[in-house]
């Protein structure tokens, strides 16, 4: 996230092909006035739009992402927005870890004979935006830790078990998981809420690895994380090889990095 | 807004990112085929039949599929045009033509129950009702023609007092000669009923003219009525205005009205005589009047048939605010859906006349002959591609994929997915998700996407990483 000057949001939106970029061009078709804010990126459906990409998006400084897809029940490929809506509300949950406002990520709908909505849309979020305020424009410093802070989000939302428990949602909410049992939204809410916590944190873990061995102690101090869930965490990447034990300082253990090839 | 500097800057950003994408864009392999060599039409009205009857000409067969017992549609009320034409006979002939046309198949009291493909390459349900009938049919293009139906007015007493009629029905009427309504001493047509209000904002085009013709009509047959037609704006656009000059010269009286201060209408005894009474304020004079008239017709325009709905779910192309078909684009691609091989044509898109109605038919018929007549046919090109040496085989890809286009099958080094080209659409929610990230999208791939971001947010055209 590179600092800016001024105070003009600078907005991203995802617009799939059937619907929302039909809409968005009806609106430009019938000439109606929105703010210029907003850079449109398509994607055949909004069921590309994945974490990975708004995460990039802020990392990139920009202050706002907007997806905007087709309504239910009218998907040109029947569930892409739904994906979508599955993969928002992991997103939303990164963004709460890294310490971005959530209110900076949309996910609305907007049909192809709806041009005035889409312009209606944009309004409305590019204002929320201003009153949020650009993120450039925070001290340097703060500036620094989101941005440590977005890179381990990035990777956490380039992870197999991120992917894998957002790909499993509505699995999960419809048919159960391999023991049959059934989740409702909260429980999925929950569940989602506890793995990106947990894995925005190794990742956070990982990167302070990467410069230094550190004690559990060290790590949370500098991540400013309760040591336990430090510790449970680092136990965890321990089992899992990414990190080692390389001796001990007083009576701390101090971990470090294991280079992992990948097999 | 209306600002130019950021509109402008909005511009060489977009062009930006456009060029940053293009970059990495990579060959494809499209996949190419011979298009199946028949038409599927929705709607056996004029619209279906027209194009029915040109994309046979053209020499490809034709499945015309037609919910009613006979074909028609809306034209079968309406007896001539207001240039005087014989839309009846013109029907019968056209009708005649299309059902005995070799490459046409008419399916009567029929509908499309279910439909998938993609262009060149379609293969659709028809359901006839009755005998329960399912016949499959295989076809290149499809030509949605639903057409539209005559709106039910709400208000002036229609369908409490049997004077109050339709202008379809005032023009049924004259026709079988009523003396209801050929005999009478006042008529009053009453335009934009339950239209361009707050409710249903558009105007359907066509009921100005229909009223003029029925008061030209009524003036012929009886030189002794009085005819008004209380209008908000008379649209009788094009040469059409020679005919309202025509039916103010022959002394029909025109009075205009307001939105705010609609006619009231009320049935009344009148010195032994039962009268509607219709009150109008003419809004230029503000000059109250009272008619007292024995008929009174409603031009209540044109809606969107219930249909649209469930047809437009059928094939996946959208309606607009109204419930019309919305085309591709208003300028640039007017009989078009966005799915490539779908046409549009008649009132299942929008309110029109007739003429406009066939000129539109002839054109959605062209588009589709143009698939018909490939020698080959090249799609499917942005399609999903698995990298076999990061996939494990987990399957998730399988589990998401709306079309069953991904498979896990099992090769020497275990378990892979593998993406059916010909069945991808092309989503890219397998991608989104494949935890390996191993699934790559032809022209929607990670980097082509966030090479556009990082164009957008630095200015500049570089990798992304
Ligand atoms: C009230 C009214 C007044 C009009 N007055 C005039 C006029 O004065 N002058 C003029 O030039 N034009 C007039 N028009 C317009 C004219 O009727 C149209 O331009 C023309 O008839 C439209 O033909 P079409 O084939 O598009 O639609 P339609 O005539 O509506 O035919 C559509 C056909 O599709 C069928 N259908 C619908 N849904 C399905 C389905 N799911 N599956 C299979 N079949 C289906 C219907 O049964 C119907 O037969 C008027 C229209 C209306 C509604």
């Amino acid at each position: 996230m590179p600092e800016r000057e001024g105070s003009e949001p600078s907005l991203v939106c995802f617009c799939c092909h059937w619907c929302s970029y039909s809409g968005a061009d009806l609106a430009g078709v019938s000439r109606m006035q929105y703010p210029a804010n907003i850079r449109i990126v398509r994607v055949m459906c909004s069921g590309r739009v994945e974490p990975y990409f708004v995460v990039q998006a802020f990392l990139h400084g920009l202050d706002g992402v907007l997806i905007l897809g087709c309504h239910p029940g009218d998907c040109h490929y029947l569930t892409g927005n739904y994906e979508a809506r599955n993969m928002v509300a992991a997103t939303r949950r990164l963004l709460d870890c890294v310490g971005i406002d959530n209110r900076r990520l949309v996910l609305d709908w907007v049909s192809a004979a709806e041009g005035t909505r889409f312009a209606e849309i944009v309004t409305k979020f590019t204002n929320e935006v201003k009153t949020l305020g650009t993120l450039g424009a925070a001290k340097p410093t703060d500036v620094a830790a989101v941005n440590f802070r977005l890179k381990a989000a990035i990777a956490a939302a380039q992870g197999e078990k991120l992917r894998w428990v957002v790909a499993k949602q509505t699995e999960f909410a419809t048919k159960g998981n391999r023991y049959g049992e059934v989740f409702s939204r909260h429980e999925l809410d929950r569940m989602l809420d506890g793995i990106v916590a947990d894995e925005v944190m190794a990742q956070q873990i990982l990167a302070l690895l990467n410069e230094e061995p550190a004690s559990v102690k060290e790590v949370a101090a500098s991540l400013k994380l309760p040591p336990p869930q430090v510790l449970r965490s680092m136990l965890a990447l321990r089992r899992k090889g990414l990190v080692t034990l390389s001796g001990v300082q007083g009576s701390s253990p101090m971990y470090k990095r294991r280079n992992v090839e990948r097999f | 807004m209306r600002d130019r500097e950021s509109a402008n800057r909005k511009a060489r950003d977009l062009l930006r990112m456009a060029v940053a994408k293009a970059r990495l864009l990579g060959p494809v392999a499209p996949l190419t085929f011979e298009p199946k060599r028949s038409c599927l039409i929705v709607g056996g009205g004029v619209a279906g039949m027209v194009s029915a009857l040109s994309v046979a000409e053209m020499g490809f067969e034709v499945n015309l599929v037609e919910k009613a017992g006979e074909l028609g549609g809306t034209a079968r009320r309406i007896l001539n045009t207001l240039n005087g034409q014989d839309v009846q006979a013109y029907l019968d002939a056209l009708t005649g033509t299309v059902r005995e046309h070799p490459l046409i198949r008419v399916h009567l009291d029929a509908e499309v129950i279910e439909s998938r493909g993609y262009v060149g390459d379609f293969t659709s349900k028809i359901a006839v009702r009755g005998d329960g009938k399912i016949t499959e049919v295989g076809h290149g293009a499809t030509i949605i023609a639903t057409g539209a139906v005559e709106a039910k007015p709400q208000e002036y007493l229609y369908g409490q007092d049997s004077r109050v009629l339709t202008l379809l029905e005032l023009e049924r009427d004259v026709a079988a000669g009523n003396t209801r309504v050929c005999g009478v001493q006042t008529a009053v047509m009453i335009q934009c009923v339950g239209s361009r209000d707050d409710e249903r904002r558009l105007c359907s085009r066509v009921c100005c003219s229909q009223s003029l013709r029925s008061a030209l009509k009524l003036r012929e047959l009886n030189p002794q009525m009085d005819i008004y037609v209380l209008y908000r704006d008379m649209m009788s656009y094009g040469l059409m205005e020679d005919r309202y000059r025509e039916a103010a010269e022959k002394g029909v009286k025109f009075i205009r009205y307001e939105l705010a201060d609609k006619p009231r209408v009320t049935a009344v005894e009148e010195e032994g005589r039962s009268v509607l009474r219709v009150m109008v304020r003419e809004s230029a004079l503000d000059r109250l009047h009272m008619i007292d008239a024995d008929v009174v017709a409603l031009a209540v325009g044109v809606v969107a048939g219930q249909d649209n709905r469930e047809v437009s779910r059928l094939f996946k192309v959208p309606l607009d605010e109204d419930g019309f078909f919305l085309e591709a684009h208003m300028k640039l691609r007017p009989v078009d859906f966005a799915t490539d091989g779908i046409f549009l044509c008649g009132t299942a898109h929008y309110p029109k006349h007739l003429s406009d109605t066939i000129a539109q038919a002839q054109a959605a018929a062209g588009k589709a002959a143009a698939i018909l007549c490939k020698k080959k046919i090249e799609t499917g090109v942005e399609v999903a591609f698995v990298n076999a040496e990061e996939c494990i085989g987990c399957g998730i890809c399988e589990l998401l994929c709306p079309f069953k286009a991904i498979e896990v099958v099992s090769i020497d080094q275990g378990d892979r997915a593998h993406v059916i080209s010909a069945s991808c659409k092309g989503c890219g929610v397998c991608s989104s998700h494949c935890p390996r990230r191993a699934i790559g999208m032809h022209s929607f791939g990670d980097d082509q996407i966030l090479t556009q971001i990082t164009a957008m947010a630095t200015g500049k055209v570089e990798q992304y990483a």
